[in-house]
């Protein structure tokens, strides 16, 4: 059996080989340390640095590179798929409501409110999406800040997706309200299809959102399930 | 050699990384060694496609991940070795015609 020493030095050496995440650190470390164990039945006296490098001879030039770059595309698959289905469920039984509710909610506002107002409608649903964006970015730090060392399956590339829409919305909506405010068109079948085209956006990107947060929120479970020894 | 750790880990249930290396080497007689750059790369794929599943456990003073079959991977391994039968039937056939 390795000493505790030993296994710190092997997490060194895969830092050293630029594997930095500790969920792929793991699995090359249990498979490095035993092989080492392996090797040391047959000769005892072998030095660990010696075992080391035998060790990784094995795993080729290229081979931590290829598991590294394996696991960052099998994740990248399987997020991929739960962001899609993740954000369906809410066109599908039983969050459609919610959905369906949202939308009752944006028709009633136009169908009763004067047509003067609906920018300003439009300007609070932005500052509620930005309110929202804000709570899952800080949602997103503030579980990464739990973990001790950094984990591939919470690396922000897999979760940071949603800023860019957020920036397209706003141009969007800012022709709308720049007309309605100043009053460059009073054309209501334009004012009206601007209002239907910024909500359908609006709608689209809160769905996003809670997709994201609840991601996140399964992501961290699992996290926490898988590497308890690294969550503060 | 998908059939190959698919069959290992239907006959084991619950493998490791090692592990797997090992016992292809044993039932091959050396014949057959996997290499870890192909190795890991073929469980990381068969674990996002929901074929194996995945838990860790701690093992002397390090922790171990184990590969075991889902209930689709169940599946997939006996069509994956069925496959593999009929190919080596038809290699078979090619390699040494019966003779009429």
């Amino acid at each position: 059996m390795l000493t505790t020493e030993e296994i710190a030095e092997l997490y060194k050496y895969c830092e050293r080989k630029k594997v930095l995440y500790y969920d792929i650190q793991i699995e090359i470390v249990d498979h490095m340390a035993t092989a080492i164990e392996e090797k040391r039945k047959i000769n005892p006296d072998m030095p660990f640095k010696q075992a080391l490098e035998e060790v990784h001879t094995s795993f080729g030039s290229l081979g931590l590179q290829e598991i590294i770059d394996s696991k960052t595309s099998a994740m990248s698959k399987q997020y991929g798929k739960m962001r899609r289905q993740l954000f369906w469920s809410y066109f599908t039984f039983p969050k459609i409501a919610f959905t369906f509710l949202l939308v009752i909610v944006c028709i009633t506002m136009e169908r009763v409110l004067p047509i003067s107002v609906l920018p300003y409608i439009l300007i609070v649903i932005g500052g509620v999406l930005l309110s929202l964006f804000v709570h899952v970015e800080i949602l997103q730090k503030r579980f990464r800040k739990q973990q001790s060392q950094k984990l591939l399956m919470t690396d922000p590339q897999y979760f940071d997706f949603s800023f860019i829409y957020l920036i397209l919305i706003f141009q969007f909506g800012s022709d709308f309200i720049k007309q309605g405010v100043f009053g460059i068109t009073n054309e209501k079948t334009v004012n009206l299809a601007h209002y239907y085209f910024c909500i359908f956006f609006f709608l689209m990107y809160t769905v996003m959102l809670l997709a994201r947060k609840e991601m996140i929120a399964r992501i961290a479970e699992k996290a926490k399930e898988k590497y308890p020894v690294i969550f503060v | 050699m998908e059939p190959i750790i698919l069959s290992l880990l239907k006959d084991n249930g619950k493998m490791y990384g090692y592990q797997i290396t090992q016992h292809v080497k044993e039932l091959t007689k050396g014949e057959l060694q996997i290499t870890e750059g192909a190795l890991y790369p073929l469980l990381h794929r068969l674990e996002e496609e929901g074929i194996l599943d995945t838990e860790m456990e701690s093992v002397d003073n390090r922790m171990r991940k184990y590969y075991s079959l889902t209930k689709s991977g169940k599946k997939e391994t006996q069509k994956a070795v069925n496959e593999l039968s009929l190919f080596l039937e038809s290699l078979q056939l090619i390699l040494q015609p019966k003779t009429v």
